[in-house]
């Protein structure tokens, strides 16, 4: 087991970008543009990524979900605060964590210290990875994933694999 | 309030002549004042190359560009987010998810005419972005430029992005 602390980017490129300014005003601002002092990580083994940004990207939404980019944040100087995810999913709910920072140079510095170590600390997940762990989890019958599929919330990409996993095209 | 038979014609007309009966004048005195009392504020950049409607109802909710703001516009004032888009009046951390609010909305040929341009912008986290907003638009044409963006595009980020578009799951 290995422990992850992962943070998944809104933006792949934007962990390309070269210093920590430019990450954060892509990556760390909150839905109404404010910094966001408290972002959002899940504090997981790192054989249940696929399975956290499944949940992640069904719940938020992301639509449709594509491969993702996590940076694993483990062992850097840091607080977390485990607050309750999303509601759909018990498995990102209990691993959801937030991170506590005081201000935006604190910020920085986290971005900063990820940033220099990014090939290290990336951690990829395929698109047919996450589509293959849904697909299972329909099949399987497992009830968050069926009642979601078949909840008016659900979007066209799950409705289409929902369709797939029960044998239609 | 009782109407005069002017009033009641106006149903067939496609727009209202001047001096409509008692009624009509009522109403545009009503309007004018309501119009005097208002006194508008100036839309503020970059929100003045908006239309006036859809730039005071973001005005009147957000002070600067966020992404709450461009679902907002997507929603309820495409043509507008379309032009805020156009105009290069927004700070590339704020287009990228313009670009990808814009591709919520049904109208295909305004997504592609608005972000096709963005898939040769300086920065990577806009191309990202514009990826994101045509995934749901692909034209032949425009995957024929998803296939090129796969291949050559300078960042790993937008690569992916364009793969996982094209990738039919």
């Amino acid at each position: 087991m290995t422990r992850a602390v992962v943070r998944f980017a809104r933006r792949k490129a934007a962990w390309e970008l070269p210093d920590a300014a430019s990450i954060r005003d892509v990556e760390f601002k909150t839905r109404e543009g404010e910094f966001d002092l408290r972002p959002s990580v899940y504090d997981i083994d790192d054989s249940d990524l696929a399975k956290a940004f499944a949940e992640h990207a069904a719940a938020a939404p992301i639509d449709p979900p594509g491969s993702a980019l996590g940076i694993d944040l483990e062992g850097l100087d840091m607080t977390l605060d485990p607050t309750a995810g999303n509601d759909r999913f018990a498995f990102t709910r209990a691993h959801h964590r937030e991170i506590k920072l005081d201000s935006v140079e604190q910020l920085d510095t986290l971005i900063d210290r990820a940033r220099v170590e990014r090939e290290k600390r990336s951690r990829h997940v395929l698109k047919a990875n996450v589509y293959k762990y849904v697909t299972e989890r329909l099949q399987a019958g497992d009830p968050e994933w069926r009642d979601l599929a078949a909840s008016a919330a659900a979007r066209d990409w799950l409705r289409s694999v929902a369709k797939k996993a029960s044998g239609g095209k | 309030m009782k109407l005069a038979t002017a009033d009641v014609e106006y149903g067939d007309r496609l727009s209202a002549p001047p001096a409509l009966g008692a009624s009509a004048s009522l109403l545009a005195e009503i309007e004018q004042k309501l119009s005097v009392a208002e006194e508008p504020r100036p839309i503020l950049p970059p929100f003045d190359v908006m239309g006036r409607l859809a730039g005071r109802a973001v005005q009147a909710r957000w002070s600067r560009p966020c992404e709450a703001a461009f679902e907002f516009l997507a929603r309820r004032h495409p043509i507008d987010l379309a032009r805020l888009i156009e105009k290069g009046r927004l700070a590339s951390p704020d287009l990228t998810f313009a670009a990808e609010a814009l591709g919520r909305i049904d109208a295909s040929w305004i997504v592609r005419q608005t972000l096709l341009p963005l898939l040769e912008h300086a920065e990577a986290i806009v191309r990202e972005g514009a990826v994101y907003g045509l995934q749901k638009h692909l034209s032949d044409e425009l995957r024929a430029r998803l296939v090129r963006v796969a291949r050559t595009d300078a960042s790993a980020g937008v690569r992916a992005a364009a793969e996982d578009a094209l990738s039919d799951l």
